[in-house]
C-alpha cells in the first residue's frame, strides 16, 4: 500500500464531496424554477403555446338560373418571407450574403413580378413577416414548393373567381382582396355571402399547428348562404354581347339592357356596357360607366337614372285611361304645338309636324309631345296625374342588388314646382328615372296593371336553411280594363313604326328620345320599352342607348336591338308565336 | 529478492509466477491482521510536508489505542518495484460492481424512453418517421453495451500500455476535424464518413485522456507534487488538447476535459499551492478570453434569463419555461408542448428541460439521484481500487460522466453560462453513447479487483476514534 494510493483515496473523496454539494444545488435550482416559479412559467409558456385561429368561412356561391356558377371561391397562395428568421438563421454563416442572393435570385425565377431590388431591400428590413406576392398560380405554388427553401411561406387564401368573367359583372359587383364583397349582389348581400367566421383555440406547435396533447376549443365556421339568381346566364350572354355590339355600331358611349318576366318580375337579364372584370377588378378602378358620370361599378340599370323621354307617355295614357278621362279614341286636334294660359312655354312636337286631329293611339304612334301635354295638362290635371306618378313606383327604390338611383321629379306639393313640369313630364321630361322603374312601368301594363316586386335573388341557401322567392305583387296600379287598351295602344305604336316588330308575334313598345336641357338636342338617349308577346305577355325588355352618334332616335338606334333581343328571346324560351298568320303571310 | 526473477517479459511459466506472487501477497497480507490505524500510522510518519504546508500539524493517532509500531516489510523502493510488476501479472478477476451497471442501465433506459418522447416531434416532422433519432440511438446504446461488456472483460491495466497508442490516434483526429469537420449548431465537432455514419473525436478524446492522465500521474508518483517534472508537463500536454478542443468551438468539452485532468491531478497528488496558482492563472487567460469583444454577453446572458429572449438567452428561456410547466409531477410522458419547436434541440443539449417539463421535479430528482448514486458508486470504487492507476482512472472517469451531467442540468437551470454538453446516457449522440459506455466498461472492470477498504469510513472502529477524538477537544 503505497502513500500515493493512500493520499489519492483521501482527496478522492473532496471531490465526491464537491460532486454531492454541487448536485445539491442543482436540485435547488430546480426546486425554484419547478415549484417556487413553476406556475409563472407554465403561464408563460402557455401564453406562447395557445394560438387562437380564425376560421374562414367560405363565401357563400353565386349561381345563375340553371345551376351554373357564376361566382365561386379558389384557394390561391400568399407568398410571405421572414427577414428577421432569416438573419437568426444566417448569424453564423460565413457566405450570408452568396446564399441571400441566391435565395432571392430563385424567389426572382419563380416570381418574375417581384424584382430583386425589392427583395433585397425587404430581406433588410427588422420586419418578422412579409407579403411579397400573392395570390400566385398554383404552378408557382409548387415551383416554391419545390425549391425547399426556408425563411419563405406559402399561406392559402380564399381568392373569389367569376368563371364568366365580365358576364353579368355589374349584376354581381366583386369581392376585394380581404373578402369584402362591394357593389352588385357581393355588395348588397355581403353578410350573407361571407357567413361567419369561426375560431380555434388550441395549443399549436411552433409552426402553429395544433398539438394533439393540451386544450382545444372554438366554434366552427358558418359557411356562406349560396345564393341563385334568376339570371339565365344564357339570356345575359346574348344580351349582353348584343349591346355590346350595338353600342359599338351606333357609337354610343353607353348603354343598358333590363330583361324581367313580365308577370313575377324575376330579373332575367341586366347588363351594361361598359362593364368590367370582377377577376381583375382593380384594373377598371378608372373608367367610368353611364355617360362617364358614375364608376364601371355600378349597374347603369338600377343607377344610371335618365330622362326617360317618349317611354312615360305610356304612363300618362295609363292615369288617363284609368280614370276613364279618356278611350284610345278621344281626339283632339294637334297643330304642332300647344300654348298654355299660365305662362307655361310652350310645347312642340320633337318633329314639330302638325298632326291634325288625332286620336290618343295616334299620339302614342306618332309619340306626340303635344297630345302628351295635353292629356296631362288638360285632361288631368296636377290632383290626378301624381298619384299615378306614385303608384307606378317612380323616385322609389326597389332594393334589389346593390346601389341604386332613387330617380326624382317634382309634383304639385313639391317646392319649386310648376305646371310647365306636369306639361313635361308627361312625355318623359323634368323627371329621373333608372330604366328599372321604366321597365316596372310597363310591366304593370303587361302584367294587366298589376306591378310585381322585382327581384333578381330567387333561391338562398343558408347552410341548408332554403329560402326560395316567391313573386310578390306590390300593388294594383290600373285596373286589368286599362292595362288592356293601353296594350293595344303599345301594339299599333309598334306596327305603325315596325322598328320593333317581327313576323310570328305582337309586340307592345313605346320608343323614347330623351334630350337633356343644356345640350345640343342631338345628344340624345335613345330607348325603347315594351313587352312580348303582346297578346299573352312573356317578358318586359328595357333598351337605353346613351348618346348614339350615327342615329339619334329610339326608333332607330334602341328598336333594332330591341327586336333582335325579343327575337332570341321567344326562340330561346320556345314561346308559341301569338301571330303564326304574320308567319305565313312573310312565307 | 525472488521476485526480481520474472520481469514482465517473462511469460511461459506464468501460473507459477502467480502462484508466488500470491503468496507473498498473502504474507504481505497477513502480516496486516489489524490493518487500520498501523497503516495510518505508517503513512502520516512517512509524509514530510513541504512548502505552505510544512507547518501543518500532522495528523496523529489517537491516545489510548494500542500502540503500533510500524511494520516496515519493503523499502519504497521495493514497494514500487512490486506495484509495477504486479501491473504486468494476470489476476483473478472478481464480481463486478452490480449497482453501478444497474445505475448505468437504468440511466440507459429512461434515456431512450425519453429521447424517444423529445425527438419524435422533430424526426416525424424532418424524416417523416417518428422513431428517426431512436432508432439511431438504440442501435448507438446497442453498440454501446456491447463495447461496454468487451472493455468490462478487459484488465484495465491493459489500457496504461496502451493509452500512448490511444493518444497517438485521437489527437490527429481532433486535428483532422479542425480542417474536415462538420459543423453544426456553431461548432465544428464531427467527422464523417460518408453519410451514413459521424464521429465526434472530442468524445472519444475524453476517455482516452482519462486513461492516459492516469497512467502518465500513476507513473510520476511522487514526482507529481513538483513544478518542474509534475505540473509544468502537465499543463503543457492539458493545455494542448483544450486549445484543440476550444479552436472546435466546443466550450463544454473544454471545461469537462480541465476539469477531469484537474481532478485527477488533484487525486494523485499535487502540490496544492502550485495547483491553486495554476488554477488562478488559467481562471485569469479564460477571463480575458472571455471578456474581449460581445462575446461576454453570451456568458452573462443568464445571469438575467427573461432578457433577450428571442437571441442569446433563446434556448434557456424556453428550457426555463419547460421546467416550470413541468411544476411538481409534470404534464405526463409525450405531453412536451416545448419540444414541439419552441425548444431548439430537445434531444440533444436540452432534453433535461423535456425531462422536467414532462415529469415534472420528481423526475428530475430521479435522474439527480441516479447521478449522485453513479457518483457515490464510483468514487467509493476508485476508494477501493488496488492500486493508484485504478484509482486515478475511477476517479477521472467518474468525475467526466457525473460533471458532464451537471454541467448540462446546471445550464438548463440557469446556474451556469450556457454550454452545449450532452447529459450523459440520455442525450442523443452516438460518439457520446458508445464512448460513456465503454468508460463505464472500464470502471466495471475496475471494481472487480477492488480490495475491502482497510478502514471504511464508517466502520465501527473509526467512528470510535472520531467520537473519542471530538471528546477529547
Amino acid at each position: 500500500m503505497s502513500t500515493d494510493l493512500r493520499r489519492a483515496r483521501k482527496r478522492q473523496m473532496i471531490i465526491f464531496l464537491l460532486v454531492c454539494c454541487g448536485m445539491v444545488t442543482l436540485l435547488a435550482r430546480l426546486y425554484y424554477w419547478q415549484i417556487l416559479r413553476g406556475q409563472q412559467l407554465a403561464r408563460y409558456a402557455s401564453e406562447e403555446h395557445l394560438q387562437n385561429q380564425v376560421l374562414n368561412a367560405p363565401r357563400g356561391v353565386i349561381y345563375d338560373a340553371h345551376g351554373h356558377l357564376l361566382a365561386t371561391n379558389v384557394v390561391r397562395d400568399d407568398v410571405y418571407v421572414e427577414p428577421v428568421q432569416f438573419a437568426t438563421d444566417h448569424q453564423y454563416s460565413e457566405n450570408r450574403e452568396s446564399e441571400l442572393a441566391l435565395l432571392i435570385h430563385m424567389l426572382h425565377e419563380v416570381l418574375p413580378e417581384v424584382s430583386e431590388d425589392k427583395l433585397y431591400r425587404i430581406f433588410n428590413t427588422n420586419l418578422q413577416t412579409y407579403r411579397i406576392a400573392g395570390p400566385i398560380s398554383p404552378q408557382q405554388s409548387q415551383q416554391l414548393h419545390q425549391l425547399h427553401v426556408q425563411d419563405v411561406f406559402l399561406e392559402p387564401h380564399p381568392v373569389r373567381i367569376y368563371p364568366g368573367g365580365d358576364l353579368a359583372a355589374q349584376v354581381l359587383g366583386y369581392v376585394t382582396f380581404d373578402g369584402k364583397g362591394l357593389y352588385g349582389i357581393e355588395g348588397q348581400y355581403d353578410a350573407l355571402l361571407a357567413g361567419k367566421p369561426g375560431n380555434f383555440t388550441a395549443e399549436t406547435d411552433l409552426n402553429g399547428n395544433p398539438l394533439t396533447v393540451g386544450v382545444s376549443s372554438g366554434q366552427p365556421a358558418l359557411n356562406g348562404a349560396n345564393l341563385t339568381l334568376t339570371v339565365d346566364s344564357n339570356v345575359q350572354y346574348m344580351v349582353q354581347e348584343a349591346l355590346a355590339d350595338m353600342v359599338k355600331r351606333v357609337q354610343a358611349s353607353s348603354g343598358t339592357v333590363i330583361v324581367m318576366d313580365a308577370h313575377s318580375g324575376a330579373i332575367v337579364a341586366m347588363a351594361g356596357v361598359p362593364s368590367f372584370d370582377p377577376n381583375r377588378y382593380w384594373a377598371y378602378s378608372d373608367q367610368m360607366g353611364c355617360l362617364g358620370d358614375e364608376s364601371v361599378y355600378f349597374n347603369p340599370a338600377l343607377y344610371c337614372a335618365y330622362e326617360p323621354g317618349s317611354t312615360m307617355k305610356a304612363v300618362t295614357m295609363a292615369a288617363a285611361l284609368d280614370q276613364g278621362l279618356i278611350t284610345p279614341n278621344t281626339t283632339l286636334n294637334d297643330p304642332g304645338y300647344i300654348n298654355f294660359h299660365d305662362g307655361t312655354p310652350t310645347v312642340t312636337n320633337w318633329s314639330r309636324e302638325a298632326y291634325g286631329t288625332e286620336t290618343m293611339t295616334q299620339v302614342l304612334e306618332h309619340s306626340a309631345n303635344v297630345g302628351a301635354a295635353y292629356v296631362a295638362y288638360n285632361i288631368l290635371g296636377p290632383q290626378r296625374y301624381y298619384p299615378y306618378l306614385e303608384r307606378f313606383g317612380f323616385a322609389q327604390i326597389s332594393q334589389i342588388a346593390g346601389p341604386e338611383a332613387t330617380g326624382s321629379y317634382r309634383s304639385n306639393t313639391s317646392s319649386g314646382w310648376t305646371p310647365s313640369d306636369l306639361a313635361r313630364q308627361a312625355f318623359g321630361q323634368s323627371i329621373l328615372a333608372t330604366p328599372l322603374q321604366m321597365a316596372l312601368a310597363y310591366q304593370t301594363i303587361a302584367n294587366g296593371g298589376v306591378m310585381m316586386r322585382p327581384y333578381i335573388v330567387a333561391v338562398v341557401n343558408d347552410n341548408g336553411r332554403v329560402m326560395t322567392t316567391q313573386p310578390q305583387v306590390k300593388q294594383r296600379v290600373i285596373s286589368a280594363e286599362t292595362a288592356r287598351l293601353l296594350t293595344d295602344m303599345l301594339v299599333s305604336a309598334a306596327n305603325y313604326n315596325k322598328q320593333a316588330t317581327f313576323p310570328g308575334y305582337s309586340v307592345a313598345v313605346k320608343t323614347g328620345t330623351a334630350t337633356t336641357q343644356g345640350l345640343p338636342i342631338d345628344q340624345t338617349e335613345a330607348s325603347m320599352a315594351g313587352f312580348v308577346p303582346a297578346s299573352n305577355p312573356r317578358f318586359v325588355i328595357l333598351v337605353k342607348i346613351d348618346r348614339p352618334q350615327t342615329t339619334i332616335y329610339g326608333s332607330t338606334a334602341a328598336g333594332p336591338l330591341w327586336r333582335s333581343i325579343a327575337q332570341q328571346l321567344m326562340l330561346y324560351y320556345n314561346v308559341p308565336p301569338d301571330l303564326p298568320s304574320s308567319l305565313e303571310s312573310t312565307n | 529478492m525472488r521476485r526480481e526473477q520474472f520481469p514482465p517479459s517473462m511469460r511461459s511459466p506464468a501460473l507459477k509466477a502467480v502462484e508466488q506472487q500470491r503468496s507473498t501477497h498473502q504474507v504481505k497480507r497477513s502480516m496486516e491482521q489489524q490493518p487500520a490505524s498501523t497503516l495510518l500510522v505508517t503513512s502520516v510518519a512517512s509524509q514530510k510536508r513541504t512548502g505552505l504546508t510544512a507547518n501543518w500539524r500532522l495528523r496523529r493517532a489517537p491516545q489510548g489505542q494500542p500502540a503500533h509500531t510500524p511494520v516496515q516489510v519493503m523499502s519504497e523502493e521495493e514497494q514500487k518495484k512490486l506495484a509495477e510488476l504486479e501491473m504486468h501479472l494476470s489476476r483473478v478477476a472478481g464480481k463486478i460492481d452490480s449497482w453501478l451497471l444497474i445505475l448505468v442501465l437504468a440511466l440507459l433506459c429512461i434515456g431512450l424512453v425519453m429521447l424517444y418522447s423529445a425527438s419524435s416531434f422533430l424526426s416525424a416532422r424532418y424524416y417523416g418517421d417518428a422513431s428517426y433519432f431512436f432508432v439511431r440511438q438504440l442501435l448507438s446504446a446497442l453498440i454501446g453495451v456491447v463495447v461496454m461488456l468487451v472493455t468490462m472483460r478487459i484488465d484495465y491495466r491493459v489500457w496504461c500500455r496502451l493509452s500512448l497508442i490511444g493518444m497517438a490516434i485521437a489527437l490527429p483526429l481532433l486535428v483532422l476535424v479542425l480542417r474536415f469537420g462538420t459543423s453544426a449548431y456553431g461548432a465544428s465537432r464531427w467527422l464523417s464518413f460518408g453519410s451514413v455514419f459521424s464521429f465526434q473525436p472530442s468524445e472519444l478524446i475524453k476517455l482516452v485522456l482519462a486513461l492516459y492522465i492516469a497512467d502518465w500521474l500513476a507513473r510520476k508518483g511522487n514526482q507529481v507534487a513538483t513544478f518542474l517534472y509534475g505540473l509544468a508537463p502537465f499543463i503543457i500536454l492539458v493545455g494542448l488538447i483544450l486549445g484543440l478542443v476550444l479552436l472546435e468551438n466546443d466550450m463544454g468539452t473544454a471545461i469537462i476535459i480541465a476539469v477531469l485532468a484537474l481532478a485527477m491531478f488533484f487525486t494523485a497528488g499535487a502540490n496544492i499551492a502550485q495547483l491553486l496558482l495554476a488554477l488562478g492563472g488559467g481562471g485569469l487567460v479564460f477571463l480575458a478570453q472571455a471578456f474581449r469583444g460581445y462575446r461576454y454577453l453570451r456568458l452573462i446572458g443568464f445571469l438575467n434569463p427573461f432578457k433577450d429572449i428571442t437571441g442569446i438567452n433563446l434556448q434557456l428561456y424556453q428550457s426555463l419555461l419547460a421546467l416550470g410547466s413541468g411544476g411538481l409531477f409534470g404534464l405526463g410522458l409525450g405531453a412536451s408542448r416545448q419540444k414541439t419547436g419552441y425548444l431548439p434541440l430537445p434531444h440533444i443539449d436540452s432534453i433535461f428541460a423535456i425531462i422536467g417539463e414532462e415529469l415534472g421535479f420528481i423526475g428530475c430528482v430521479v435522474i439527480i439521484v441516479l447521478f449522485l448514486l453513479l457518483a457515490f458508486r464510483g468514487f467509493r470504487l476508485a476508494r477501493r481500487a488496488p492500486d493508484i492507476y485504478g484509482a486515478l482512472l475511477a476517479t477521472g472517469i467518474t468525475t467526466w460522466l457525473v460533471l458532464q451531467a451537471m454541467i448540462n442540468i446546471a445550464a438548463t437551470t440557469g446556474s451556469i453560462p450556457y454550454t452545449g454538453v450532452p447529459l450523459p446516457f440520455i442525450s442523443f449522440g452516438g460518439s457520446s453513447l458508445v464512448i460513456s459506455l465503454a468508460a463505464v466498461g472500464v470502471l466495471l472492470n475496475i471494481s472487480r479487483y477492488i480490495q475491502q477498504p482497510e478502514v471504511p469510513i464508517l466502520s465501527k472502529q473509526n467512528m470510535t476514534i472520531n467520537i473519542k477524538k471530538r471528546a477529547a477537544l
